[in-house]
């Protein structure tokens, strides 16, 4: 009898332990682990927010409206040479016809429109609304009209306006030589420059710059007439510039998909990423990070929370993955990068290690895959408890623009590739720009010391 | 608090969890589940040891001889564990790992010996194994 009690009893006892054992080991698999926690939040719901984060904030625009303004003044004559047969097209021609190709036909581009930018007898600017093909005849045969000077403010100013109340993306093709009735205007370029763009600035308009130059033959008006008014040149190299005003996102449109082959010499002004994708990387095994750090919470995905603890002859060095691919290609490059990326912090004192671009390794290792560049940073020691360390891109001037500005265009034999106060017009739209934001785009990360 | 309670009891003799960027890893997810199963199974085992095997099932293998074969493969398995865990969990393996797997079997040596303490007395062939104290009879 007794026995028997007992006997029940143990079996109880056994199956209970069972149980036990039971829920333990259903418990002791990784992907169970985070099964509650993914439970609690909607699954699909968290997959569809992934994607969504990962592209630019406001979705880029697959079509965009574009205005085309091309200036006409007599100092442009010489880009567009009356062709011969024999003759070769100048770099101006050859892409002028690109451009005006790709949007009369392009798939990128919705509502078109082309003008002639000129002056009238009193000296204001005047816009032309002409057909594709007369645009065409002008680029192609050159320019018969006689006007004499580039109220460049002006002309800025009556370009945006039409722009705005179109709705729709400028690119104003001009050699940029401020031909002002009154010499004086010289010196007031920059505030002028400022306030013509100042509607563009107020409507959060970005302004994106492309220099180029092309082979120049006839006529050059310097901007400095002494010792000689007029050139004839035949084949120097001269400056002429592509300037794109409208939304970020449409701007960036008409960059990367209707001029397509940007030149080398670019400047972005009014450009910001407020959310770029980025995460620390602490778990890939092609970015170990060294030292004692780990994320903050152990499923983090991306990771923007960590925890450190640098000793004196172990700092910390881990890598910061960013999604950089919706920024304008010049700011992509790794030399400019290197050159301006700057890391900052409050209670640590981090500096960059190096900066790398995605290879064809890490482009296939899923997870990896949404970040387009990688930047190790290294924190020897820690200054409080807990704080932030931010990857940051200032917003700085190209120094091809110094490289690109003259006081004396008068010779440009000379000195070729130089255009009168350059650094005057920029700074124009600098200033413009300059307190909306110091940042073209900021990644931080928390930090707490760890315990 | 279940959490911590075994973080502090592997960290206490191991330190740090290296590679330090799976410290959470470790913290959260390994040393609970290792030290929950070792507390778990060392108990289970003692239980079949001297309620089964030496109660129920009156199997005879009541000898000191047999309790350490238990012991034995309690620490095995208690070896086993860990190094699953940090696989499991793909948690990049280094000699942290062994010594994690060490440690936890020191712990089952001296679970497994205090829970026979504790519940051999309830045993009918195995009640002096492997020794008579504290029991008295």
């Amino acid at each position: 009898m007794l026995l028997k009690r007992f006997k029940s009893k143990f079996c109880l006892l056994l199956l209970c332990s069972a149980l036990m054992l039971n829920g333990c080991f259903k418990k002791k698999t990784g992907d169970e682990e985070t099964e509650p926690a993914a439970a609690t939040t909607p699954a699909p719901e968290k997959k569809a927010e992934a994607p969504a984060t990962t592209t630019a904030s406001p979705a880029a625009p697959a079509k965009v409206d574009v205005n085309v303004y091309l200036e006409i003044s007599n100092g442009m004559k010489g880009f567009m040479p009356t062709a011969a047969a024999g003759k070769e097209a100048t770099t101006f021609q050859n892409n002028l016809l690109k451009l005006i190709s790709e949007v009369q036909d392009g798939r990128y581009v919705a509502e078109k429109g082309f003008y002639l930018a000129k002056e009238d007898a009193r000296s204001h600017p005047v816009l032309d609304s002409v057909s594709y093909n007369t645009m065409k005849n002008y680029i192609v045969s050159g320019i018969k009209d006689d006007v004499r000077g580039t109220p460049l403010p002006a002309m800025l100013q009556a370009i945006v306006q039409k722009s705005i109340d179109q709705e729709a993306v400028s690119i104003i093709i001009s050699d940029f030589i401020h031909g002002p009735s009154d010499q004086g205007q010289f010196i007031s370029l920059d505030a002028d420059i400022r306030s013509s763009l100042r509607e563009a600035e107020h409507q959060g308009l970005a302004v994106a710059i492309l220099g180029n130059t092309s082979p120049f033959y006839g006529t050059y008006h310097p901007a400095v007439k002494k010792p000689e008014v007029r050139r004839t040149l035949n084949g120097e190299e001269i400056p002429y510039y592509i300037w794109v005003i409208g939304p970020q996102e449409q701007v960036q449109v008409v960059t990367n998909k209707v001029l397509r082959n940007l030149p080398k010499q670019q400047a972005y002004f009014g450009f910001e990423y407020e959310a770029i994708p980025y995460s620390a990387l602490l778990k890939e095994k092609q970015f170990k990070p060294e030292g004692v750090v780990y994320c903050s919470s152990r499923n983090a995905d991306p990771c923007t929370g960590i925890n450190l603890q640098p000793e004196k002859n172990e700092p910390v060095e881990f890598t910061i993955g960013l999604d950089l691919s919706g920024l304008p290609l010049s700011m992509q490059s790794i030399d400019y990068l290197k050159k301006n990326l700057k890391v900052s912090s409050t209670g640590s004192r981090p500096s960059i290690v190096s900066v790398t671009a995605a290879d064809e390794s890490i482009k296939a290792t899923p997870g990896l895959a949404r970040y387009s560049h990688f930047v190790r940073v290294r924190v020897p020691e820690l200054t409080a408890n807990s704080g932030t360390i931010s990857v940051q891109l200032p917003q700085v001037t190209p120094t091809w623009i110094n490289a690109w500005s003259t006081d004396n265009d008068n010779n440009p034999a000379a000195a070729q590739k130089k255009t009168y106060q350059l650094t005057k017009i920029i700074d124009g739209v600098q200033a413009l720009y300059r307190d909306q934001s110091d940042f073209v785009f900021k990644a931080t990360i928390q930090f707490n010391k760890a315990d | 608090m279940i959490q911590s309670f075994f973080s502090g009891l592997y960290e206490m003799v191991l330190g740090r969890p290296i590679p330090a960027n799976f410290t959470n890893d470790y913290r959260e997810v390994v040393f609970p589940n290792t030290g929950l199963m070792l507390f778990i199974i060392t108990l289970a085992m003692v239980i079949v040891y001297y309620y089964v095997l030496n109660r129920v099932m009156s199997t005879g293998l009541y000898k000191t001889q047999h309790w350490v074969m238990f012991l034995i493969l309690n620490a095995i398995i208690a070896f086993i564990i860990p190094i699953t865990q940090v696989t499991g969990n793909d948690i990049e393996t280094h000699s942290y790992t062994y010594m994690f797997a060490f440690v936890n079997v020191v712990y089952s040596l001296i679970l497994f010996f205090v829970f026979s303490i504790l519940l051999k007395r309830g045993s009918v062939q195995a009640w002096t194994t492997p020794m008579k104290w504290p029991n008295k009879k």
